[in-house]
């Protein structure tokens, strides 16, 4: 159900879009049920979307960048539907991709039919949400709470609800709370999970951790720090306003020796013991939608990343196997938080997609589902992963955790359709049912080189 | 069912305790890898009391590859086989088949033998307990249908999709075959009776996807070998969908000779088509000229008269017909070539 909205929501925020007609349908069947995954609500939407943009590029003869770029949103701006858009780097991916895919030069020129294979470019953008920005929970909550807990030894440990499930989260959360008071990374410890001693968090989904609970991080820290400020003005007889933080220092003006970090602790915690501060994030109401348009809470966020793809595929005629050869990939993540973790997980976003364009199937046989194990259910392994290029695009969101938005979710979308428009640019057909397996586009040559022979015979050849 | 059912583990030390306790156990599986029938234990589809662990008999484990002769044992791993230098040497055909079989993981436990007789395939048999039993099951299991072909009046098509059994026939190999009565020698591909005739009844010479292989009462493959054949190229290929962990869509084994200008000799062998791995017929009346278009034309005739792919896996039957053709023309082609 709130695939079918956001499918239809989201589609003013990633271009500038004054007239939509959107038409959601819920069907009931008796396949399993089915839940949210990575890219929720952009993935088809967005394929066909950018699927019709490329073939209509080429009916027109226009160039699918160029398209793209006559329809770019003016941002910072609210959508037709009250959409808050606040960061837009999809302009520097499309440069990004286009350029380092050698796009203009190569276009065209790539090998057609030797030795029976057929080289083809593709490309299309993709978006997505840092979480959602009207909070699931009516209760009046923050969107996140982080607590940190401060000690006799110095030592620093964020507490969070919020789940690493393999996204890097965890690191996230440690780096921004080190980067707030100046310290190493090696003095923040984390707990995540244990909801015996961990704030409930929201939960690891619409890749709201780092911009939501990131935020709440700098804010705990934030706290953290003023209590060591005061801390310190008092043991160096100063106001709190002269104290300058250097992390492992604390001191009154240039000349003043000071203190250091922990002696600071051990001043900070001389009444009170152990110390734990709070720290809140929430969501600004401009990005809840307003009353002009009905529905503009759905899809709603605090930043939305941006994503454009090239990709670069050989086509087997004769065997009808697909080979992805290359992958150019930009992603606006805002500010990268941590390279590794945003090239990473823009990795995994485009192998992701390319399990869903090219392998993985939920194939029914009288309501038995006959892929439901990992042999059949094709997941791509290693050796099915082109390399991957990725371009980081840093459009420093006003409200992001030190401007970053999110980086796992937003590049899965655009694969597939750049996929689909790379095989229609080798071979000339364009798949609408995915995944493109070899039978399928084995199926496809061979109906047209039968309706091809058809017409030759009716025009009097062979 | 539970999740992997009681068995008794036996594990002989040579290859006489292991007749001696195949022959006391009737109903006893052996195992070497277990990457197929571990699998189909925690499916549901078989249960044996008791496995024999055949990874402790030295007998079995050896690879002699001379430039005259290969001698496998059924017990040698497939990662063996598919690093072994003088195999890849002399018999690359049979280095490339193992070499393309599932992934890293499987080729490190999986065995010769197991991969040799590999259980034959389908969508309506390879599943769970649950699922087969919604489905009604089938001829292969307790069923009296195939789901496959609903007329086929008894005859299952599950699908052979072993990779090293095409590499093998196209090298005349032989296998030892060791039971009760002792050990006998026979062409490897006479072990394969998979021939799905609806015309015919289904007997020890002649069976279906469910009686595949010629092994009497007791009896496992000990060993494979074949003759090294002066001037022979070889080669195999396969399509697959995911190119890790997954069994051939359509595998195709080509091993042929060139004398001067001409074909003197073409040996064609497919897996992952029909209840068992064919080796093309009639391929002599294509030799003794050039590789031309003609002998290309005929070659495709053969394969689209004696391959069978029915619907046993996601992938069409008729796809993995046509691919069949084309991946042996373009082996034919380059071994040709080369």
């Amino acid at each position: 159900m709130v695939t079918i909205l956001y499918a239809g929501s989201m589609l003013y925020a990633i271009y500038d879009l004054n007239n939509v007609k959107y038409l959601g349908k819920r069907v009931l069947t008796n396949t399993p049920p089915c839940g949210a995954f990575r890219g929720h609500g952009t993935v088809d939407i967005r394929f066909a979307f950018e699927s019709l943009l490329d073939e209509m590029a080429r009916a027109l003869g226009l160039d699918p960048f160029a398209v793209r770029r006559a329809n770019l949103l003016n941002a910072p701006t609210f959508t037709q539907n009250d959409l808050m858009v606040n960061s837009y780097g999809l302009p520097e991916c499309l440069d990004w991709v286009e350029r380092e895919s050698g796009w203009h030069a190569r276009l065209g020129k790539l090998p057609k039919g030797k030795g029976g294979v057929s080289k083809g470019l593709g490309m299309a953008c993709s978006h997505y949400i840092s979480g959602a920005s009207k909070p699931v929970n009516w209760t009046g909550e923050p969107h996140a709470t982080v607590k940190i807990k401060l000690d006799f030894d110095g030592s620093i440990v964020v507490l969070s609800g919020a789940a690493d499930i393999g996204q890097g989260s965890t690191t996230i959360l440690a780096q921004s709370v080190a980067e707030v008071l100046g310290l190493d990374l090696a003095r923040v410890r984390v707990v995540t999970g244990d909801s015996e001693v961990v704030p409930k968090d929201n939960g690891s989904y619409s890749s709201r951790v780092t911009f939501m609970v990131g935020n709440a991080a700098i804010d705990a820290a934030q706290n953290l720090k003023a209590v060591l400020i005061a801390a310190a003005a008092r043991k160096l007889e100063a106001k709190p306003g002269e104290i300058e933080c250097l992390g492992e220092l604390y001191r009154a003006g240039a000349q003043d020796k000071g203190l250091t970090f922990n002696e600071v602790v051990t001043e900070a915690l001389k009444d009170t013991g152990t110390i734990t501060v709070t720290g809140n994030y929430s969501t600004i109401p401009e990005s809840h939608g307003g009353k002009k348009y009905r529905g503009s809470a759905i899809g709603g966020t605090m930043g939305y990343s941006y994503s454009a793809q090239v990709v670069e595929v050989s086509v087997d005629e004769e065997t009808g196997v697909v080979t992805v050869d290359k992958v150019w990939v930009a992603h606006d993540c805002g500010k990268a938080l941590n390279r590794l973790t945003v090239e990473g997980q823009v990795q995994g976003s485009v192998w992701m997609g390319m399990g869903q364009a090219m392998s993985e199937e939920a194939a029914y046989h009288e309501g038995l589902m006959l892929t439901a194990n990992m042999l059949d259910y094709r997941v791509p392994t290693i050796q099915d992963s082109p390399p991957i290029e990725v371009g980081i695009v840093e459009s420093i969101d006003p409200h992001g955790p030190f401007g970053a938005k999110e980086a796992g979710e937003g590049s899965l979308a655009a694969f597939l359709p750049a996929l689909t428009n790379a095989i229609a640019d080798a071979v000339g057909l364009r798949f609408n049912d995915l995944p493109v397996t070899p039978d399928r586009v084995f199926a496809a040559l061979e109906k047209r080189a039968r309706i091809k022979g058809n017409g030759a015979k009716q025009n009097g050849g062979p | 069912m539970d999740a992997l059912p009681q068995f008794d583990l036996v594990r002989p030390r040579t290859l006489g305790e292991l007749v001696a306790a195949r022959a006391a156990h009737d109903d006893s599986r052996l195992i070497g890898g277990g990457t197929d029938l571990m699998v189909n234990i925690r499916r549901g589809i078989v249960a044996p009391p008791v496995l024999i662990d055949i990874n402790g008999v030295a007998e079995l484990r050896g690879i002699k590859a001379g430039a005259q002769e290969l001698e496998i044992g059924a017990a040698a791993t497939l990662t063996e086989v598919a690093a072994h230098p003088d195999v890849a040497k002399h018999y690359p055909v049979v280095a490339q088949a193992a070499a393309h079989i599932a992934g890293p993981t499987h080729r490190n436990m999986g065995t010769v033998g197991g991969n040799l007789a590999l259980d034959t395939r389908c969508i309506f048999y390879n599943q769970s307990e649950w699922w087969r039993d919604a489905n009604h099951h089938c001829l292969k299991t307790t069923g009296d249908i195939c789901h496959v072909a609903p007329k086929s009046r008894g005859v299952c098509f599950a699908t052979f999709s072993g990779d090293l059994a095409p590499a093998l026939l196209t090298l005349d190999a032989e296998i030892d075959v060791v039971g009760p009565s002792g050990r006998r020698t026979m062409p490897l591909s006479d072990l394969y009776i998979g021939y799905a005739r609806q015309d015919e009844p289904v007997t020890e010479t002649r069976g279906d996807g469910k009686y595949f292989l010629a092994l009497r009462a007791g009896e496992f493959i000990a060993a494979v070998r074949t003759k090294n054949t002066i001037g022979l190229r070889s080669a195999y290929d396969k399509i697959r969908i995911r190119r890790s962990i997954e069994y051939p869509v359509t595998g195709v084994a080509v091993a042929l000779r060139r004398d001067g200008d001409k074909l003197a000799d073409l040996r064609v062998a497919f897996t992952g088509t029909n209840p068992r791995p064919v080796r093309l017929a009639g391929t002599a009346a294509l030799c003794g000229g050039a590789l031309d278009d003609g002998v290309l034309a005929g070659l495709d005739a053969l394969v689209r008269d004696q391959i069978m792919a029915m619907k046993t896996t996601f992938t069409p039957g008729h796809y993995r017909r046509r691919v069949a053709g084309v991946l042996a023309r373009r082996l034919v082609q380059r071994l040709f070539a080369d």
